[in-house]
Protein backbone atom coordinates (compact mmCIF):
# COMPACT_ATOMS: atom_id res chain seq x y z
CA UNK A 1 0.00 0.00 0.00
CA UNK A 2 1.64 3.15 -0.78
CA UNK A 3 1.01 6.77 0.70
CA UNK A 4 -1.35 7.35 -2.19
CA UNK A 5 -3.89 4.81 -1.70
CA UNK A 6 -3.60 5.19 1.94
CA UNK A 7 -4.58 9.22 2.03
CA UNK A 8 -7.28 8.69 -0.85
CA UNK A 9 -9.49 5.13 -0.12
CA UNK A 10 -8.12 3.81 2.78
CA UNK A 11 -7.78 6.83 5.40
CA UNK A 12 -11.24 8.15 4.45
CA UNK A 13 -13.01 4.45 4.73
CA UNK A 14 -11.50 4.75 8.25
CA UNK A 15 -13.00 7.82 9.25
CA UNK A 16 -16.60 6.70 7.65
CA UNK A 17 -16.18 3.16 9.87
CA UNK A 18 -14.84 4.92 13.14
CA UNK A 19 -17.87 7.39 12.61
CA UNK A 20 -20.47 4.62 12.16
CA UNK A 21 -18.79 3.04 14.77
CA UNK A 22 -19.69 5.68 17.32
CA UNK A 23 -22.87 6.14 15.08
CA UNK A 24 -24.61 3.11 14.98
CA UNK A 25 -23.86 2.17 18.92
CA UNK A 26 -25.65 5.80 20.10
CA UNK A 27 -28.61 5.51 17.48
CA UNK A 28 -29.48 2.13 17.55
CA UNK A 29 -28.16 1.06 21.09
CA UNK A 30 -27.04 -2.39 20.14
CA UNK A 31 -23.40 -3.51 18.83
CA UNK A 32 -23.08 -2.82 15.38
CA UNK A 33 -20.43 -5.41 15.06
CA UNK A 34 -16.50 -5.29 14.94
CA UNK A 35 -15.92 -2.34 12.46
CA UNK A 36 -12.63 -1.60 12.81
CA UNK A 37 -11.38 -5.05 12.71
CA UNK A 38 -13.75 -5.91 8.88
CA UNK A 39 -12.10 -3.20 7.86
CA UNK A 40 -8.62 -4.47 8.70
CA UNK A 41 -9.55 -8.17 7.51
CA UNK A 42 -10.58 -6.49 3.92
CA UNK A 43 -7.81 -4.23 3.69
CA UNK A 44 -5.17 -7.37 4.13
CA UNK A 45 -6.89 -9.06 0.86
CA UNK A 46 -5.68 -6.18 -1.02
CA UNK A 47 -2.35 -5.21 0.01
CA UNK A 48 0.50 -6.65 1.69
CA UNK A 49 3.23 -5.75 3.22
CA UNK A 50 4.65 -1.83 3.96
CA UNK A 51 5.47 -0.02 6.72
CA UNK A 52 2.53 2.55 6.22
CA UNK A 53 0.10 -0.88 6.17
CA UNK A 54 1.77 -1.98 9.67
CA UNK A 55 1.63 1.36 11.10
CA UNK A 56 -2.13 1.62 10.41
CA UNK A 57 -3.02 -1.81 11.48
CA UNK A 58 -1.11 -1.08 14.55
CA UNK A 59 -3.33 1.94 15.11
CA UNK A 60 -6.44 0.51 14.55
CA UNK A 61 -5.30 -2.26 17.01
CA UNK A 62 -5.02 0.38 19.51
CA UNK A 63 -8.33 1.75 18.91
CA UNK A 64 -9.91 -1.45 18.79
CA UNK A 65 -8.24 -2.04 22.52
CA UNK A 66 -9.57 1.08 23.85
CA UNK A 67 -12.96 -0.13 24.05
CA UNK A 68 -11.49 -2.78 26.65
CA UNK A 69 -9.20 -2.39 29.59
CA UNK A 70 -5.42 -3.02 29.09
CA UNK A 71 -5.59 -5.10 26.01
CA UNK A 72 -4.76 -1.78 23.47
CA UNK A 73 -1.37 -2.99 22.94
CA UNK A 74 -1.83 -6.07 23.17
CA UNK A 75 -4.54 -6.06 20.10
CA UNK A 76 -1.89 -3.92 18.54
CA UNK A 77 0.33 -6.46 18.05
CA UNK A 78 -2.74 -8.81 16.99
CA UNK A 79 -3.30 -6.90 14.16
CA UNK A 80 0.01 -6.78 13.05
CA UNK A 81 0.37 -10.18 13.39
CA UNK A 82 -2.51 -11.17 11.51
CA UNK A 83 -1.10 -8.75 9.02
CA UNK A 84 2.42 -10.78 8.69
CA UNK A 85 0.68 -14.03 8.94
CA UNK A 86 -1.88 -13.11 5.98
CA UNK A 87 0.94 -12.13 4.10
CA UNK A 88 2.56 -14.92 4.79
CA UNK A 89 -0.43 -17.28 3.76
CA UNK A 90 -0.42 -15.77 0.05
CA UNK A 91 2.47 -17.52 -0.33
CA UNK A 92 0.55 -21.13 -0.06
CA UNK A 93 -3.19 -19.77 -0.88
CA UNK A 94 -4.34 -18.16 -3.73
CA UNK A 95 -6.91 -15.78 -2.92
CA UNK A 96 -8.32 -14.72 -6.57
CA UNK A 97 -10.75 -16.55 -5.79
CA UNK A 98 -13.85 -15.21 -3.54
CA UNK A 99 -14.40 -18.75 -1.96
CA UNK A 100 -11.14 -18.54 -0.30
CA UNK A 101 -11.44 -14.85 0.79
CA UNK A 102 -14.52 -15.78 2.92
CA UNK A 103 -12.04 -19.10 4.06
CA UNK A 104 -9.77 -16.45 5.37
CA UNK A 105 -12.39 -13.67 6.88
CA UNK A 106 -13.81 -16.32 8.55
CA UNK A 107 -11.14 -17.93 9.95
CA UNK A 108 -10.06 -14.84 11.31
CA UNK A 109 -13.39 -13.41 12.51
CA UNK A 110 -13.31 -16.93 14.21
CA UNK A 111 -9.66 -16.72 15.08
CA UNK A 112 -9.94 -12.90 16.97
CA UNK A 113 -13.66 -14.43 18.52
CA UNK A 114 -11.46 -16.56 20.77
CA UNK A 115 -8.83 -14.14 21.62
CA UNK A 116 -11.62 -12.07 22.90
CA UNK A 117 -12.43 -15.03 24.55
CA UNK A 118 -9.53 -15.67 26.50
CA UNK A 119 -9.45 -11.98 27.50
CA UNK A 120 -13.10 -12.46 28.73
CA UNK A 121 -12.76 -15.25 30.95
CA UNK A 122 -9.58 -14.26 31.66
CA UNK A 123 -11.95 -11.38 33.96
CA UNK A 124 -14.70 -13.27 34.18
CA UNK A 125 -15.32 -14.01 38.30
CA UNK A 126 -19.04 -15.53 38.05
CA UNK A 127 -19.20 -19.47 37.49
CA UNK A 128 -20.20 -20.52 33.88
CA UNK A 129 -23.55 -21.78 33.81
CA UNK A 130 -25.57 -23.13 30.83
CA UNK A 131 -27.31 -19.78 30.75
CA UNK A 132 -24.11 -17.95 30.06
CA UNK A 133 -22.89 -20.32 27.43
CA UNK A 134 -26.24 -20.18 25.53
CA UNK A 135 -25.62 -16.35 25.82
CA UNK A 136 -21.89 -16.53 24.75
CA UNK A 137 -23.32 -18.61 21.62
CA UNK A 138 -25.96 -16.03 20.50
CA UNK A 139 -23.51 -13.05 21.18
CA UNK A 140 -20.84 -15.58 19.06
CA UNK A 141 -23.14 -16.28 16.21
CA UNK A 142 -24.32 -12.03 16.11
CA UNK A 143 -20.53 -11.05 16.40
CA UNK A 144 -18.97 -13.23 13.83
CA UNK A 145 -22.13 -12.52 11.74
CA UNK A 146 -22.15 -8.75 11.95
CA UNK A 147 -18.37 -8.16 11.52
CA UNK A 148 -19.02 -10.51 8.09
CA UNK A 149 -21.73 -8.56 6.96
CA UNK A 150 -19.21 -5.44 7.59
CA UNK A 151 -16.30 -7.41 5.84
CA UNK A 152 -18.48 -7.70 2.79
CA UNK A 153 -19.67 -3.71 2.51
CA UNK A 154 -15.61 -3.07 2.50
CA UNK A 155 -15.06 -5.31 0.19
CA UNK A 156 -17.59 -4.38 -1.85
CA UNK A 157 -16.64 -0.69 -1.88
CA UNK A 158 -12.93 -1.42 -1.71
CA UNK A 159 -13.19 -3.84 -4.55
CA UNK A 160 -13.85 -0.95 -7.19
CA UNK A 161 -10.41 1.40 -5.91
CA UNK A 162 -7.77 -1.12 -4.97
CA UNK A 163 -8.49 -4.21 -7.12
CA UNK A 164 -7.80 -2.58 -10.41
CA UNK A 165 -4.43 -1.00 -9.09
CA UNK A 166 -2.99 -4.49 -7.77
CA UNK B 1 19.51 2.43 6.61
CA UNK B 2 15.72 3.09 6.43
CA UNK B 3 14.94 0.23 8.59
CA UNK B 4 17.42 1.36 11.15
CA UNK B 5 15.26 5.05 10.73
CA UNK B 6 11.91 3.23 11.53
CA UNK B 7 13.89 0.81 14.42
CA UNK B 8 14.74 4.00 16.15
CA UNK B 9 11.68 5.98 15.91
CA UNK B 10 9.95 3.11 17.70
CA UNK B 11 12.41 2.65 20.17
CA UNK B 12 12.05 6.34 20.98
CA UNK B 13 8.01 6.02 20.97
CA UNK B 14 8.60 2.78 23.18
CA UNK B 15 10.68 5.00 25.78
CA UNK B 16 8.20 8.05 25.57
CA UNK B 17 5.31 5.45 26.22
CA UNK B 18 7.56 3.88 28.98
CA UNK B 19 8.85 7.49 30.86
CA UNK B 20 5.05 8.88 30.80
CA UNK B 21 3.59 5.31 32.47
CA UNK B 22 6.32 6.11 35.22
CA UNK B 23 5.35 9.59 35.67
CA UNK B 24 1.26 9.88 34.80
CA UNK B 25 0.40 5.92 35.56
CA UNK B 26 -1.68 5.74 32.19
CA UNK B 27 -1.14 5.14 29.17
CA UNK B 28 0.51 7.33 26.59
CA UNK B 29 -1.06 6.39 23.35
CA UNK B 30 -4.99 6.27 25.12
CA UNK B 31 -3.83 9.87 26.12
CA UNK B 32 -3.12 11.10 22.88
CA UNK B 33 -5.90 9.07 20.82
CA UNK B 34 -8.79 10.25 23.64
CA UNK B 35 -7.36 13.77 23.46
CA UNK B 36 -7.67 13.62 19.55
CA UNK B 37 -11.14 11.81 19.40
CA UNK B 38 -12.90 13.20 22.49
CA UNK B 39 -14.76 15.59 20.60
CA UNK B 40 -15.44 13.06 17.87
CA UNK B 41 -16.74 10.34 20.27
CA UNK B 42 -19.16 13.45 22.25
CA UNK B 43 -20.25 14.85 18.74
CA UNK B 44 -20.98 11.02 16.77
CA UNK B 45 -22.49 9.99 20.36
CA UNK B 46 -24.87 13.12 20.85
CA UNK B 47 -25.80 12.84 16.74
CA UNK B 48 -26.79 9.25 17.00
CA UNK B 49 -29.06 9.61 20.29
CA UNK B 50 -30.29 12.96 18.79
CA UNK B 51 -31.53 10.71 15.74
CA UNK B 52 -32.45 8.16 18.05
CA UNK B 53 -34.55 10.97 20.24
CA UNK B 54 -36.16 12.33 16.44
CA UNK B 55 -37.63 8.68 15.67
CA UNK B 56 -38.58 8.27 18.94
CA UNK B 57 -40.49 11.74 20.20
CA UNK B 58 -41.16 12.89 16.01
CA UNK B 59 -41.37 10.33 13.73
CA UNK B 60 -43.80 8.26 14.84
CA UNK B 61 -46.00 10.71 16.50
CA UNK B 62 -46.43 13.08 12.81
CA UNK B 63 -49.97 12.49 12.40
CA UNK B 64 -49.82 10.76 8.58
CA UNK B 65 -53.18 12.55 8.08
CA UNK B 66 -52.39 15.42 7.56
CA UNK B 67 -54.40 18.61 8.05
CA UNK B 68 -52.59 21.42 6.31
CA UNK B 69 -48.90 22.05 5.98
CA UNK B 70 -48.98 25.25 7.95
CA UNK B 71 -50.63 24.01 11.24
CA UNK B 72 -47.87 20.52 10.67
CA UNK B 73 -45.05 22.67 10.42
CA UNK B 74 -46.05 24.82 13.43
CA UNK B 75 -46.93 21.55 15.50
CA UNK B 76 -43.31 20.17 14.69
CA UNK B 77 -41.73 23.54 15.55
CA UNK B 78 -43.48 23.52 18.56
CA UNK B 79 -42.73 20.01 19.54
CA UNK B 80 -38.93 20.74 18.83
CA UNK B 81 -39.65 23.11 21.62
CA UNK B 82 -41.16 20.90 23.91
CA UNK B 83 -38.73 18.39 23.47
CA UNK B 84 -35.79 20.99 23.45
CA UNK B 85 -37.49 22.24 26.99
CA UNK B 86 -38.05 18.69 28.25
CA UNK B 87 -34.49 17.37 27.60
CA UNK B 88 -33.53 20.52 29.82
CA UNK B 89 -36.27 19.48 32.64
CA UNK B 90 -34.97 15.97 32.51
CA UNK B 91 -31.16 17.15 33.16
CA UNK B 92 -32.67 19.82 35.65
CA UNK B 93 -34.97 16.93 37.01
CA UNK B 94 -31.72 14.39 37.30
CA UNK B 95 -29.34 17.21 39.18
CA UNK B 96 -32.13 18.18 41.79
CA UNK B 97 -33.45 14.13 42.24
CA UNK B 98 -29.24 13.24 42.52
CA UNK B 99 -28.41 16.22 45.01
CA UNK B 100 -31.23 15.72 46.88
CA UNK B 101 -30.97 12.10 47.61
CA UNK B 102 -27.25 12.03 47.41
CA UNK B 103 -27.09 14.29 50.46
CA UNK B 104 -26.63 11.61 52.66
CA UNK B 105 -23.39 10.86 51.11
CA UNK B 106 -20.87 12.81 52.74
CA UNK B 107 -18.68 13.61 49.82
CA UNK B 108 -18.16 15.71 46.78
CA UNK B 109 -20.07 14.61 43.70
CA UNK B 110 -19.29 15.96 39.96
CA UNK B 111 -21.61 15.06 36.78
CA UNK B 112 -20.10 13.36 33.87
CA UNK B 113 -21.53 13.42 30.81
CA UNK B 114 -21.03 10.17 28.93
CA UNK B 115 -19.49 10.59 25.17
CA UNK B 116 -19.17 6.84 23.97
CA UNK B 117 -20.49 3.50 24.74
CA UNK B 118 -18.89 0.74 23.22
CA UNK B 119 -21.95 -1.32 23.02
CA UNK B 120 -19.50 -4.50 23.25
CA UNK B 121 -21.23 -7.70 23.70
CA UNK B 122 -18.16 -9.12 26.03
CA UNK B 123 -17.89 -5.94 28.24
CA UNK B 124 -19.46 -3.08 29.84
CA UNK B 125 -17.82 0.00 29.47
CA UNK B 126 -18.35 3.23 29.21
CA UNK B 127 -16.27 7.06 28.35
CA UNK B 128 -17.24 10.34 30.48
CA UNK B 129 -16.07 13.62 29.84
CA UNK B 130 -14.34 14.14 32.73
CA UNK B 131 -10.76 13.57 33.73
CA UNK B 132 -8.05 14.14 36.45
CA UNK B 133 -8.25 18.10 35.54
CA UNK B 134 -11.78 17.64 37.19
CA UNK B 135 -10.08 15.89 40.20
CA UNK B 136 -10.90 12.00 39.16
CA UNK B 137 -9.28 9.61 40.24
CA UNK B 138 -9.35 5.15 39.45
CA UNK B 139 -11.88 2.97 41.82
CA UNK B 140 -14.15 6.39 42.32
CA UNK B 141 -17.73 5.29 42.40
CA UNK B 142 -20.22 5.96 39.53
CA UNK B 143 -23.89 6.59 40.69
CA UNK B 144 -26.99 7.68 38.58
CA UNK B 145 -30.18 8.90 39.41
CA UNK B 146 -33.32 6.28 39.19
CA UNK B 147 -36.46 8.27 39.24
CA UNK B 148 -38.18 8.46 42.99
CA UNK B 149 -35.43 6.23 44.29
CA UNK B 150 -32.45 8.13 44.90
CA UNK B 151 -29.41 7.33 43.39
CA UNK B 152 -27.78 3.76 42.62
CA UNK B 153 -24.69 2.54 41.76
CA UNK B 154 -23.63 2.50 38.44
CA UNK B 155 -19.96 1.67 37.72
CA UNK B 156 -16.50 2.51 38.50
CA UNK B 157 -13.55 5.11 37.38
CA UNK B 158 -11.11 2.70 35.69
CA UNK B 159 -8.67 4.83 34.03
CA UNK B 160 -8.52 8.38 34.25
CA UNK B 161 -6.46 10.53 31.25
CA UNK B 162 -6.65 14.36 31.23
CA UNK B 163 -10.50 15.30 30.08
CA UNK B 164 -12.06 11.44 29.69
CA UNK B 165 -11.97 8.27 32.26
CA UNK B 166 -12.69 4.88 30.95
CA UNK B 167 -16.04 3.22 33.83
CA UNK B 168 -16.50 0.09 34.35
CA UNK B 169 -20.56 -0.65 34.63
CA UNK B 170 -21.34 -3.11 37.39
CA UNK B 171 -21.98 -5.73 34.45
CA UNK B 172 -18.37 -5.57 33.20
CA UNK B 173 -16.76 -8.75 34.06
CA UNK B 174 -13.86 -7.00 35.72
CA UNK B 175 -15.88 -5.51 38.35
CA UNK B 176 -16.93 -5.98 41.77
CA UNK B 177 -18.48 -5.26 44.81
CA UNK B 178 -18.94 -5.91 48.36
CA UNK B 179 -22.82 -6.14 49.08
CA UNK B 180 -25.67 -6.76 50.96
CA UNK B 181 -29.24 -7.66 50.57
CA UNK B 182 -31.26 -5.09 52.24
CA UNK B 183 -34.17 -6.75 53.69
CA UNK B 184 -32.28 -9.92 55.60
CA UNK B 185 -28.55 -8.26 55.85
CA UNK B 186 -26.76 -11.09 54.52
CA UNK B 187 -23.58 -9.84 52.33
CA UNK B 188 -22.25 -11.35 49.48
CA UNK B 189 -20.26 -10.35 46.28
CA UNK B 190 -21.17 -9.20 43.68
CA UNK B 191 -19.44 -9.67 39.61
CA UNK B 192 -20.46 -8.61 36.38
CA UNK B 193 -20.69 -10.92 33.76
CA UNK B 194 -21.21 -9.13 30.23
CA UNK B 195 -25.36 -9.95 30.45
CA UNK B 196 -28.08 -8.11 31.42
CA UNK B 197 -27.62 -9.46 35.08
CA UNK B 198 -25.05 -9.59 37.87
CA UNK B 199 -24.11 -12.49 39.75
CA UNK B 200 -24.27 -11.84 43.76
CA UNK B 201 -21.91 -15.03 45.29
CA UNK B 202 -20.74 -16.27 48.12
CA UNK B 203 -24.69 -15.98 49.67
CA UNK B 204 -24.65 -17.58 53.18
CA UNK B 205 -26.21 -21.13 52.53
CA UNK B 206 -28.86 -20.13 55.25
CA UNK B 207 -29.77 -16.95 54.08
CA UNK B 208 -33.45 -16.22 53.44
CA UNK B 209 -32.96 -14.06 50.14
CA UNK B 210 -35.58 -14.07 47.33
CA UNK B 211 -36.68 -12.48 44.13
CA UNK B 212 -37.09 -9.09 44.53
CA UNK B 213 -34.79 -8.31 47.42
CA UNK B 214 -33.23 -4.72 47.42
CA UNK B 215 -29.33 -5.19 46.93
CA UNK B 216 -26.67 -2.70 48.34
CA UNK B 217 -23.24 -1.79 48.89
CA UNK B 218 -21.90 -3.14 52.22
CA UNK B 219 -19.41 -0.36 52.71
CA UNK B 220 -16.81 -3.16 53.65
CA UNK B 221 -14.96 -3.42 50.24
CA UNK B 222 -13.56 0.64 51.52
CA UNK B 223 -14.27 1.74 47.63
CA UNK B 224 -18.29 2.28 48.09
CA UNK B 225 -20.16 3.95 50.32
CA UNK B 226 -22.44 1.71 52.14
CA UNK B 227 -26.00 1.86 51.58
CA UNK B 228 -25.76 2.34 47.26
CA UNK B 229 -28.87 0.71 45.93
CA UNK B 230 -27.76 -1.55 43.29
CA UNK B 231 -30.28 -3.54 42.04
CA UNK B 232 -32.97 -6.19 42.54
CA UNK B 233 -32.69 -10.20 42.99
CA UNK B 234 -34.11 -11.75 40.40
CA UNK B 235 -33.75 -15.37 41.06
CA UNK B 236 -31.59 -17.45 43.86
CA UNK B 237 -30.10 -21.15 43.73
CA UNK B 238 -27.46 -23.00 45.57
CA UNK B 239 -24.22 -21.67 44.23
CA UNK B 240 -22.84 -24.78 41.70
CA UNK B 241 -19.56 -24.74 41.93
CA UNK B 242 -19.02 -24.04 46.01
CA UNK B 243 -22.34 -25.65 47.56
CA UNK B 244 -21.95 -24.37 51.03
CA UNK B 245 -22.57 -21.19 49.17
CA UNK B 246 -25.89 -19.54 47.88
CA UNK B 247 -25.84 -17.57 44.35
CA UNK B 248 -28.32 -14.85 42.92
CA UNK B 249 -28.72 -13.28 40.12
CA UNK B 250 -29.31 -9.34 40.41
CA UNK B 251 -31.13 -6.75 37.98
CA UNK B 252 -29.43 -3.52 37.68
CA UNK B 253 -32.36 -0.92 39.35
CA UNK B 254 -31.00 1.56 36.47
CA UNK B 255 -30.91 0.85 32.86
CA UNK B 256 -27.66 0.81 31.78
CA UNK B 257 -28.41 0.92 27.91
CA UNK B 258 -30.21 3.87 28.04
CA UNK B 259 -27.25 5.87 30.34
CA UNK B 260 -26.44 9.65 29.10
CA UNK B 261 -25.37 11.26 32.32
CA UNK B 262 -23.81 9.85 35.97
CA UNK B 263 -22.42 11.26 38.80
CA UNK B 264 -18.78 10.42 39.90
CA UNK B 265 -18.78 10.48 43.54
CA UNK B 266 -15.12 11.87 44.53
CA UNK B 267 -14.40 9.57 46.85
CA UNK B 268 -10.71 8.35 47.65
CA UNK B 269 -10.30 4.73 47.94
CA UNK B 270 -9.75 3.77 51.92
CA UNK B 271 -7.05 1.41 50.32
CA UNK B 272 -3.79 2.56 48.60
CA UNK B 273 -4.07 2.30 45.02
Amino acid sequence: MNAKEFLTVVLPLFVVAFFFKLYFSAFLLIYPGDILFALVLTVLIFRNSSVLLYTFLFFLGLLEGLDFLNIEILSAIYFVLLGILINHLRKYLTFETFESKILIWILSILTFLIFRYLVYFYNLNAPINWMLILNLVVKSFYYVFTTFIWVLIFYKILINFLYKRS
Amino acid sequence: MKKNKYFIIIIIIILLSGLWYGIKRTSFFNEVIGFILSPFWESTTYAGSKTRNFFQNYLFLVNLKKENERLKKEILFLKSQLAYYKEREKIYKKLEEFYQFSAEFNYPKIAAKIIYKPMDPFSGIVFIDKGSKDKLLPQMPVLAGVEGRGVALVGQVVEVYRSWSKVILITDPLFSADVKVERTGDRGILVGKAEKYCNLQYLPSTSQIKPGDEILTSGQDALFPSGLLIGKVVSVRRDPVQGMFKSAEVKPIVDLYNLDLVFVLLKLPEIPL
